[in-house]
C-alpha cells in the first residue's frame, strides 16, 4: 500500500462519517420543525383558553378604574358574573383597556399581560378582533355593505336596522331619526336614508344573519363628533360633559331588532346590559361626544384592533401559529385571533 | 516479515480513524436522540400544562364549590424505553411562574417545562406542589385520586394520570396532577 493509498481510505471514511451525520440531521429536521409547530399550537390554545374563558384578577377589573396594569394579577377577558356565565362572551371594558388610544393610565400593556400570562420571553403574541362580518356604511350614497369575512363576498339577505342620532341645533338636544329596518340585495347592499344630513350625527347599524349579529356605530361625518372611552358606567378622555346623554341600547323586540335610547347620568350606578353606545353634549353644547362599547366602531372595512407585543406591528408577525374563535363583545359577533411565536428556539 | 515502518503508522492512524469516526458518529446520533426527546417530553409538559389550564377554567366557570373535577390524560407509557416523570413547580417568588416539568428519569439534564398562564401566589390558585393525599369524586366508588406534586408518566392499565381541580370557596381552587387508580392502592 502506498501512502496515497492511506489517505485516500482516510478521505473516505471521513466523507462517509460527513455524509451520514448529515443525512441523520437532514431526516430528523421535518419531524423536529413539525414538532416545534405542534407545541406552538398546544401554547397557543393554552393561552386562548386562558384568556377568553377567564375574566382575570380582580374580575372585574375591566370597568374598575382603581384598578390598573399593576394592580392586575391575572389576565383574563371573559365576562364576570356572580350568577349566570356564557362561555365566549368578554367584557367590552376589558377589551377597551387594550386599545392604545384610551387616555394612558387605563392602558394594560402587553408587556404586563406577557408577564402575567407567564409567557416571559420565550413568547411574543398578538390578539386580533374583529367583526364577524364586514359592515360598511358610504356617507356619500347612504349605502350600507355586508360582506362576508372570507374572501369578502356580499352577504344576500341580511336583516339591516339602522338608526341616527343628531345634534339639532335648533333644539339643542340630540334626537334620533325613526329605525329604518331593510334587508341587503344580492350585491351585499342597501340604502339607509333618513332625508336629513345633520353635521353631527351617529349611525347605529345593526345587521342579523342567519343569528350572527353585528352591531357597528359608525360616526360619517369623520371628526365633528368627539371620541370618548366608556369604562364601566363613566365616561373618560372628553372633558365638560353635560347632562344631556343618552344610552342607545339594542335589544330584540317582536322577532326584531330595536334601536332605542334612555337618558344617561354620570350618577348613575350601572348602565343597561345592551347598552352599544353613549352619546353626550359638550358643556357648551357646542360639541358631540360619543362613547361606543364595541371594541371597534369604525366605518373603514379593516376595522381591527389589534393587540400585540411588538410595537407598531399591526398587521405582519414573526413564524406564528394562529387561533382563532368567534366570541361576543356586548351583543355582537367578533372574531379574535390569536397569533404566538417563540422568540427563540 | 518485513513490514515497512510507513505502514505500520499509515494502518495504525486508520484504526483510529475508524474509531474516532464510530466515536463521533455516536456523539452525533445521541445528540439528535436527545433533541428529540426533549421535543418530546416538551410536548407533554405543553399538554399538561394546557389540561391544567382548561380543568381550572371549568372549575372557575362552574363556580360550584365541592365537587373535584378531573381529566383523565393520555400520555405514552415511556419515551423509546425510557422512564420520565411529570412534576407541577411553582417559583413564583423567584419570578420564574408555575409549570410543569417534565424530565427523563435516567437522565436528568434532559427535561423540559411548559409554563402554566396564571399566577399562584397573587391569585385564589393553590397549585398542590408538594403534598400528597386523596381526593374523592363524587359519583366513583372503586376509584380514588392519588395526587403528588410529580408524578412518573404513562398510562398504564391498572391507572391513568389525571389533571384535577376542587374549587374549595369563592376564594381558593385547588388543582394538581395525580394518578386514578383503585381505592385499595
Amino acid at each position: 500500500m502506498h501512502i496515497y493509498e492511506y489517505l485516500f481510505t482516510a478521505i473516505i471514511i471521513v466523507l462517509i462519517l460527513l455524509s451520514s451525520s448529515t443525512m441523520i440531521s437532514t431526516i430528523s429536521e421535518p419531524s423536529h420543525s413539525t414538532s416545534e409547530k405542534e407545541q406552538l399550537k398546544v401554547t397557543a390554545q393554552k393561552i386562548m383558553t386562558q384568556i377568553l374563558l377567564d375574566p382575570g384578577n380582580p374580575s372585574e377589573w375591566g370597568s374598575d378604574v382603581d384598578i390598573n396594569e399593576n394592580n392586575l394579577t391575572t389576565f383574563g377577558l371573559a365576562k364576570y358574573s356572580e350568577t349566570t356565565r356564557e362561555a365566549y362572551v368578554l367584557d367590552p371594558s376589558k377589551v377597551l383597556r387594550l386599545d392604545s388610544a384610551i387616555p394612558s393610565q387605563f392602558y394594560i400593556s402587553p408587556s404586563r399581560v406577557i408577564d402575567l400570562l407567564n409567557l416571559g420571553y420565550d413568547y411574543g403574541f398578538a390578539l386580533e378582533f374583529y367583526p364577524a362580518l364586514i359592515v360598511d356604511y358610504n356617507a356619500t350614497t347612504n349605502e350600507v355593505s355586508v360582506n362576508s369575512q372570507q374572501d369578502g363576498l356580499p352577504i344576500w339577505l341580511a336583516n339591516v336596522y339602522a338608526r341616527m342620532y343628531y345634534y339639532n341645533e335648533t333644539s339643542g338636544q340630540i334626537e334620533s331619526t325613526f329605525q329604518i329596518n331593510t334587508i341587503t340585495g344580492v350585491n351585499g347592499t342597501c340604502i339607509v336614508d333618513f332625508g336629513i344630513h345633520p353635521e353631527k350625527k351617529i349611525l347605529i347599524l345593526v345587521v342579523d344573519y342567519y343569528g350572527v349579529r353585528v352591531m357597528k356605530v359608525v360616526d360619517p361625518s369623520g371628526s365633528n363628533v368627539m371620541r370618548a372611552y366608556l369604562l364601566g358606567n363613566r365616561l373618560y378622555g372628553a372633558s365638560n360633559i353635560s347632562d344631556n346623554a343618552i344610552e342607545i341600547m339594542v335589544h330584540r323586540k317582536a322577532g326584531r331588532y330595536a334601536i332605542e335610547n334612555v337618558t344617561y347620568s354620570t350618577s348613575k350606578e350601572n348602565i343597561e346590559p345592551t347598552t352599544v353606545a353613549i352619546l353626550a353634549l359638550s358643556d357648551d353644547g357646542n360639541e358631540m361626544i360619543f362613547a361606543p362599547r364595541l371594541p371597534v366602531s369604525d366605518a373603514s372595512e379593516e376595522a381591527r384592533l389589534t393587540y400585540s407585543s411588538i410595537q407598531g406591528v399591526e398587521l405582519s408577525f414573526p413564524f406564528a401559529y394562529s387561533v382563532e374563535r368567534s366570541v361576543i363583545i356586548c351583543g355582537s359577533a367578533y372574531i379574535v385571533r390569536l397569533y404566538l411565536w417563540r422568540m427563540s428556539f | 516479515m518485513d513490514i515497512p515502518l510507513k505502514h505500520v503508522i499509515g494502518t495504525i492512524a486508520l484504526i483510529g480513524l475508524v474509531i474516532a469516526a464510530g466515536l463521533s458518529y455516536t456523539i452525533i446520533t445521541s445528540y439528535i436522540e436527545t433533541e428529540v426527546t426533549k421535543q418530546q417530553l416538551n410536548q407533554i409538559a405543553e399538554n399538561v400544562a394546557l389540561n391544567l389550564i382548561e380543568i381550572i377554567t371549568l372549575v372557575n366557570f362552574a363556580n360550584y364549590t365541592g365537587n373535584v373535577q378531573m381529566k383523565i390524560l393520555e400520555l405514552p407509557s415511556d419515551l423509546g424505553g425510557k422512564a420520565y416523570t411529570i412534576q407541577l413547580i411553582n417559583e413564583t417568588s423567584q419570578n420564574q411562574g408555575c409549570y410543569v416539568q417534565t424530565q427523563l428519569v435516567t437522565r436528568k439534564d434532559i427535561t423540559a417545562k411548559s409554563l402554566i398562564p396564571v399566577n399562584s401566589t397573587q391569585t385564589h390558585l393553590k397549585l398542590v406542589t408538594d403534598e400528597e393525599g386523596t381526593q374523592q369524586v363524587r359519583g366513583e366508588n372503586t376509584k380514588i385520586i392519588y395526587y403528588s406534586g410529580m408524578v412518573y408518566g404513562g398510562t398504564q392499565d391498572i391507572q391513568d394520570i389525571v389533571v384535577w381541580a376542587w374549587k374549595e370557596s369563592l376564594w381558593t381552587t385547588w388543582v394538581g396532577i395525580g394518578l386514578w387508580k383503585s381505592a385499595g392502592g
